[in-house]
């Protein structure tokens, strides 16, 4: 009896999960469009790593094959994703698929996808005729409410929820580090080792929503810009100035905080001396990782956010 | 020296003469054409076969990851690059004809700079508007741009030569520049898919492209080789046309808007692909000396292989990277460009 139903409880689960993969329902992408998609995708590609990927893996989303960045000597890599998952191009089976600019899409038809997510509106069209094709830009989303509507697209809700759980747990902690009545204001900008540009941000991956959850607050000459970012000239410099500024850093040697801190004398010789939060030693430097698109990267905001600001004694901004 | 083939109206009333070198080239690059669709098909991410090609082609098997690969992808692609090249390449020769200056390609009349200030204004400021009606607006904006260099380079005493060229060059470089700081300032997500299209490619072309396009090349080819007669009397200058009967400043003003609206509608179908314009009717002549009819054909077939090379190549050589047709039709196109007026020296010389 037994040696019969081994064989019929597999034949069983075969049948459940064939059915379970061609299950579909009709979904609405953010250009409004319904879509019949898989109810729980099995081969999904994305189009962006570090606004998709990203998020997508941490929902447990089986992606075959995603965008990614080209390092100096044209290795592929994906941005954020090993430095807050641990999971590469290198040691997983998620084939690159091209620039996020500029898809290969045979490669994409060869790898049978059964779901396609992409933050582009113009890459619907192509690669539709390859599989169901979802447009969602999570640069519009806070990016809890992002993650909630990536992991309903993709079937992830349960691990959506477990997800923030454990998020909200770990900030109901960190809260208690910083005082409820706080006005302390933190600036969010970006510049390149090169020295060319400097942007501000009201909105920038996991890292404003952390501030914000934290209770910190953006200066309000950044807050009154509606855009999510805006570059600032070096006569303007002083529109990212607050109690703490916060920029950021790359893996690579060349662009450490020493090279971005090289840069901005490029950008304007002598700047820190324009800056409160850098003359009172208040600017910091978080990793690429800080701004990715993932309830990890928020949780590394939590603790970056705690080890550099939350207790220690800092010279208020005049 | 070989022979002309002379064709004759029954009457006589009519008569062709045709190059016979001319004719050779013009074969030897439809062949080159056919050769260059057939390893398009094969070559790529998903390398097929020459039979699996044969066998997607004709029997058109469902479900096949094959089938969605060439009839999807590669083959509307194909069609478009060399339609796009073709476009390109008839509207160069038409203003290096009517300018009489080798210089001339469409970015001199204003309509990559047009086109490109309309898609990254509308991405930039008007996102909302969707990526849709881009050809649209890329057209419009061509259109409107060829149109103001027309009017100010018309003056009292009629157009000159000089004066539309500079006119040309002045105002393309001042939309460059609205272009740039839209670039610059605008919302750096959006400038990226700006960009995307500003390198000009391809990648996307579907079955409605190769409709729109074929349509816009075999609307406007005879029209082209109609005016062929006025533009071969232009090519001796406006004195020597005018004696010949060519009423210059209507057919100067008729042609000039021809080849805007063949490189508006490749602009429109692709983004902007620089140095096609300009290199094929130069390759053309180097070539073959010809009639201004046959040396148009030829032109249209040279654009056209250019930029279906210039597409495989950007999509084999560092696959899956893809990199825009755009950017090789200008890295092959300068070399060759040098290289052709460097050989055309040195035969001088000797």
């Amino acid at each position: 009896m037994r040696t019969l139903l081994l064989p019929l409880t597999i034949l069983l689960s075969l049948v459940v999960h064939t059915a379970s993969a061609t299950e579909t329902r009709i979904f609405t992408d953010d250009a409004g469009r319904q879509v019949e998609v898989p109810v729980q995708a099995e081969r999904v590609i994305s189009q962006n790593d570090n606004r998709l990927t990203l998020p997508l893996l941490e929902l447990g989303v089986p992606i075959v094959g995603s965008a990614g960045r080209l390092a100096g000597n044209g290795t592929p890599f994906l941005r954020t994703v090993p430095d807050l998952l641990g999971i590469s191009l290198a040691n997983s089976d998620i084939e690159f698929l091209g620039t996020y600019n500029d898809l290969d899409y045979e490669k994409i038809a060869g790898l049978k996808p059964d779901l396609i997510f992409t933050q582009r509106d113009e890459f619907v069209e192509p690669l539709s005729r390859i599989a169901p094709t979802l447009y969602i830009d999570p640069n519009n989303y806070p990016v809890k409410d992002g993650m909630k509507k990536l992991a309903d697209a993709a079937g992830r809700m349960d691990e959506y929820e477990r997800l923030l759980e454990n998020y909200e747990n770990k900030l109901t902690t960190v809260q208690n580090h910083f005082p409820k009545e706080q006005d302390i204001t933190v600036s969010v900008s970006f510049s390149f080792p090169a020295g060319e540009t400097l942007y501000a941000y009201t909105d920038l991956g996991a890292l404003t929503v952390a501030l914000d959850d934290l209770g910190l607050n953006l200066p309000q000459p950044i807050l009154d810009e509606e855009k999510r970012s805006f570059s600032v000239s070096p006569e303007q410099i002083q529109l990212i100035d607050g109690d703490f500024i916060i920029n950021f850093y790359g893996n690579e040697a060349s662009a450490g905080p020493e090279e971005v801190r090289a840069g901005l004398e490029k950008f304007l010789p002598n700047w820190c001396a324009q800056l409160h939060a850098c003359e009172n030693d208040q600017m910091i430097f978080f990793p690429y990782a800080a701004f990715g698109y993932s309830f990890s990267a928020l949780e590394l905001n939590l603790d970056l956010l705690t080890t550099h600001i939350a207790g220690r004694q800092f010279t208020p901004m005049p | 020296m070989k022979p002309d083939i002379i064709v004759r109206t029954p009457s006589q009333k009519l008569a062709l003469r045709l190059p016979v070198r001319a004719l050779w080239v013009l074969l030897g690059m439809m062949i080159a054409l056919l050769f260059i669709i057939g390893l398009s098909l094969m070559l790529g991410s998903y390398p097929l076969s020459a039979s699996q090609v044969l066998d997607i082609l004709w029997q058109r098997p469902a479900d096949e990851t094959g089938t969605t690969i060439v009839w999807e992808f590669r083959f509307p692609r194909v069609l478009v690059s060399i339609m796009v090249g073709a476009l390109l390449g008839l509207s160069g020769a038409t203003l290096q004809n009517i300018t009489r200056n080798p210089l001339a390609d469409p970015s001199l009349v204003g309509v990559s700079q047009g086109a490109g200030f309309a898609v990254v204004a509308l991405t930039v400021l008007m996102p909302e508007l969707g990526y849709y009606y881009r050809p649209l607006y890329a057209f419009g904006g061509a259109l409107v741009v060829a149109i103001i260099i027309q009017w100010i380079s018309a003056g009292r005493t009629g157009s000159s030569t000089m004066r539309f060229i500079l006119t040309g060059v002045g105002v393309a470089a001042f939309i460059s520049a609205g272009t740039s700081a839209l670039l610059t300032y605008g919302d750096i997500n959006r400038a990226t898919a700006a960009l995307g299209w500003l390198a000009g490619s391809v990648h996307a072309s579907n079955w409605q492209d190769v409709w729109l396009t074929s349509a816009c090349l075999f609307a406007l080819l005879p029209i082209l080789m109609w005016a062929s007669r006025p533009m071969a009397a232009m090519r001796m200058g406006p004195d020597t046309a005018t004696g010949l009967g060519v009423n210059v400043s209507i057919a100067r003003w008729g042609l000039i808007m021809l080849s805007v609206a063949l490189a508006a509608f490749a602009v429109a179908a692709v983004g902007p692909l620089g140095f096609v314009g300009l290199v094929a009717p130069h390759v053309t002549r180097r070539l073959t000396h010809s009639g201004v009819g046959v040396h148009l054909l030829i032109t249209a077939a040279i654009g056209g292989l250019l930029v279906a090379v210039a597409d495989l190549f950007g999509r084999t050589a560092f696959a899956p990277v893809q990199i825009p047709a755009g950017l090789v039709t200008a890295i092959i196109g300068v070399p060759l460009f040098v290289w052709l007026i460097m050989r055309q020296q040195a035969r001088t010389e000797l």
